[in-house]
């Protein structure tokens, strides 16, 4: 067995192949990070420009220590220009906590109620939300959450904080490239005419399907975890490792947040909840080439279910995404509704976070799929098809 | 030669053209239907909020009474049923309605007349269906509002956004166009045809992926209907063997597409009917300069799309004969509907290039000058793409002799 899934690796996995992997991905990473890079090079006052370097530079400086508290607020609230990331970052806060009021226009009081400002924000947002009807105790247990964050640290964490935004778009587009490198592991070339031949052999029909099942996860997560850890250390090289241990609060786009993680617990979250992702894609590759057999046609319907995920993805109907797309790969790897969106399953009297319940029913699912592969296998052997 | 592009063509009609027809049929008519059902509602007879799939049919019930021609007495029977309506009063407090996939009988005539005020800030919601316009005291100031309408987005957008900015002789040719667009509008319930436009846009790259899927292995040597020794040893074998292909690939995208726009036509003519090819093509893209009505301009946007994908099939198959691997096309066919769909994405006008962009309202809508003549975009559409097939030809053809398998 451990032969053949060595001889079905070397196959998918051939050292060009393996190559043009890492160089697509490092390719990718190196312009993801350089088009992140720009976004930090500003105009200042006098009408100089800022390079990156310079305002995550300054930004690391200026943030060391630092919390959101009335100190650091007063201190913002006396700047008249807000140009380093740290102050761009701190006004922005501040304008989604008062509902786009200006650090400039806050009074004392305002800013000593500053958390109590968000979890009331945050209480607005669980009571005013359209598409679901929270529980009292499904309140009082959120709110619970948000008040146990009584001071956001407010460090440095550029790196993090770009790494596992960007996260949602790499991801995605790994799943799909690595489903593109398994689509040969059951889809047969029709110009290679090699079927019959390892068909007949002694380990060529349940151990050759076994064997070919394993490669597909083995090989999909050598690609899945090496192409993350290339993402990760490319991303990383110039903003830092700093701020690994920061609230995610500090960001603002999970600044109302009710779950009290860090950027790094964040980013072990995305990778893991990635992983399911790519599991279910990789079970349904292996469903659809098994049952459509030629690799052509199996990459037709593969494609089109993405296009489907990517239409559904582009109307937004909170429904769909809600009973289906939540479940599928494009959506669960769109990490921030996980944060943000306070979206919960009442699953047998439980309410389960979206996070936990897509992982379980997207594993179940994918469980599924790779049964009915196995099975429609089994059937095909029965049947004499090979 | 006809025999040739007969069989050609059947080749061309194998297992991954049947996938993908049948696939492409599956997502437009699921797509369709799991989005309709789960976004419309409307306000049927009684004053019921009727929601999903059934909201069409009820919508054009409904609508019955308002078909006509929007002249002076059209307006003042109009002002006097809405502002009796229940609808007005249902739109007065639910004030995020019409915005979010809500449909009242007025939205068609009530839209372009609000047209006239808001010109190019018009969009849908609750707040841009009401009557109450001085303009509207006779058809005459109206009409001549609308126009207005009209002209200030046009130089608007060509000021702001136009690639070549209008000359001072240009302006009174564009004034004597809108002047000369028919009035008065004919209304109609044409929601069917608004969902087949709508959807149309939203699939037509996914008919582009198709064709790279089905026309990848038309010149290349690893699939089984592509090139082989023996075809190359035939007496037919390159040059008229290679054009039938050719011509076959082109056939082939001719007959998809139509597959593909009936299917669209089907589903969405099922769920909301055909009814509306007479009104005005005003009440439907209220720039329009052209004295169409909504048939016609939807034939126009048909047939834009058809020169499009004839546009990618040429691509792919120029790509094919290039690449000669089939899997190496579709991988390539498929980053150039990626780089197209996202640079049909932005504001530049130079989109306007982009076969993708061949069945946007801007073929309606959107015309360039030359000299003091006006050429609408959609000619200007079909002039590009027998630009492109024709360059694409001449590359095929010069690659027919240097094919070589090895």
């Amino acid at each position: 067995m451990i032969e053949i899934i060595k001889i079905e690796s070397k196959r998918i996995l051939s050292k060009r192949v393996f190559l043009l992997f890492l160089v697509i991905v490092f390719l990718f990473s190196a312009c993801s990070t350089y088009l992140s890079l720009r976004r930090y090079m500003v105009s200042s006052v006098d009408g100089t420009i800022v390079t990156f370097q310079e305002n995550l530079a300054y930004a690391r400086t200026n943030q060391q220590g630092k919390a959101i508290d009335r100190e650091l607020l007063s201190f913002m609230r006396e700047k008249d220009e807000f140009i380093y990331i740290d102050e761009t970052s701190m006004n922005e806060i501040v304008r989604l906590n008062y509902e786009g009021k200006l650090i400039q226009e806050l009074t004392d009081e305002e800013i000593g109620s500053f958390y109590q400002t968000r979890l009331s924000r945050i209480r607005d947002m669980l009571e005013e939300n359209q598409y679901i009807q929270y529980t009292q105790e499904e309140k009082e247990y959120f709110f619970q959450k948000a008040s146990q964050l009584s001071e956001i640290p407010f460090d440095y964490a550029e790196g993090w904080k770009v790494l596992n935004k960007d996260m949602s778009t790499f991801v995605p587009l790994l799943i799909i490239f690595i489903s593109v490198l398994l689509l040969p592991i059951f889809g047969s070339d029709t110009k290679v005419s090699m079927k019959e031949l390892y068909r007949s052999t002694r380990y060529g029909k349940k151990t050759l399907d076994t064997a070919r099942i394993l490669t597909a996860f083995i090989v999909g997560s050598v690609l899945y975890f090496g192409g993350i850890s290339l993402f990760f250390v490319i991303r990383m090289i110039p903003f830092g490792l700093d701020g690994a241990m920061q609230y995610i609060q500090s960001n603002m786009t999970t600044f109302f947040s009710i779950f009290n993680m860090t950027y790094l617990q964040q980013f072990f979250a995305n990778v893991a909840v990635g992983f399911i992702a790519f599991f279910f894609d990789v079970c349904l590759l292996i469903l659809i080439t098994v049952v459509m057999d030629k690799m052509m046609n199996s990459a037709v319907v593969f494609v089109l279910f993405w296009i489907t995920l990517l239409l559904f993805d582009q109307m937004y109907i909170w429904k769909v995404n809600h009973y289906f797309a939540n479940f599928m790969p494009l959506r669960m790897t769109s990490f921030t509704h996980y944060y943000i969106g306070n979206e919960i399953y009442r699953i047998f009297g439980y309410s389960l976070s979206c996070m936990i319940w897509s992982i379980l029913l997207s594993s179940l699912l994918a469980g599924i799929l790779l049964l009915l592969a196995i099975g429609w296998e089994k059937v095909k052997r029965k049947r004499g098809v090979y | 030669m006809k025999d040739l592009i007969r069989f050609e063509y059947k080749k061309m009609c194998n297992g991954i053209s049947i996938v993908s027809l049948v696939a492409l049929s599956i997502l437009t008519v699921l797509f369709a239907i799991v989005t309709l059902n789960l976004q419309y509602r409307t306000i049927d007879s009684d004053g019921n909020v009727v929601n999903g799939l059934a909201s069409f049919r009820a919508l054009k019930e409904v609508s019955e009474d308002l078909e006509g021609v929007l002249d002076g007495k059209y307006i003042r029977g109009l002002i006097e049923k809405y502002d009796s309506s229940y609808d007005k009063a249902y739109l007065a407090e639910n004030r995020g309605f019409l915005g979010t996939g809500g449909m009242t009988k007025y939205i068609v005539s009530n839209y372009v007349i609000n047209y006239a005020y808001y010109g190019l800030y018009m969009s849908n919601g609750n707040e841009k269906v009401g009557l109450d316009y001085d303009f509207l005291d006779s058809e005459e100031s109206f009409y001549q509002k609308y126009r207005e309408a009209v002209l200030e987005q046009l130089l608007y957008v060509n000021a702001e956004n136009g690639l070549f900015p209008h000359s001072e002789e240009q302006i009174p040719v564009l004034e004597q166009k809108i002047q000369n667009i028919k009035t008065p509008f004919q209304i109609a319930y044409h929601m069917g045809w608004a969902n087949v436009f709508g959807y149309f846009g939203m699939e037509y790259p996914v008919f582009f992926i198709i064709l790279a899927f089905c026309l990848s292995g038309c010149y290349a040597k690893d699939s089984t209907n592509g090139m082989d020794e023996l075809i190359l040893s035939s007496i037919c074998g390159r040059k008229r063997d290679m054009q039938a292909r050719w011509i076959a690939g082109n056939l082939f995208t001719v007959v998809f597409y139509m597959i593909y726009v009936l299917v669209l036509i089907a589903v969405h003519g099922g769920n909301a009917s055909l009814h509306g090819l007479g009104a005005s093509a005003q009440t439907f893209w209220f720039e329009c300069l052209h004295n169409f009505s909504v048939g016609t301009a939807l034939l126009i946007v048909f047939f834009g799309g058809l020169a499009g994908a004839l546009v990618m099939a040429n691509l792919v198959m120029l790509l094919s004969i290039k690449l000669k691997n089939a899997k190496l096309t579709t991988v390539f066919g498929i980053i150039a509907v990626v780089l197209m769909f996202r640079q049909a994405s932005t504001y530049s006008q130079i989109k306007m290039l982009n076969p993708l962009q061949f069945k946007e309202s801007a073929l309606l809508t959107d015309f360039l000058f030359v000299g003091n003549a006006i050429v609408p975009y959609f000619v200007i559409a079909l002039l590009l793409s027998a630009a492109y097939i024709t360059v694409c030809w001449l590359v095929l053809r010069l690659s027919y002799k240097k094919y070589r398998l090895n």
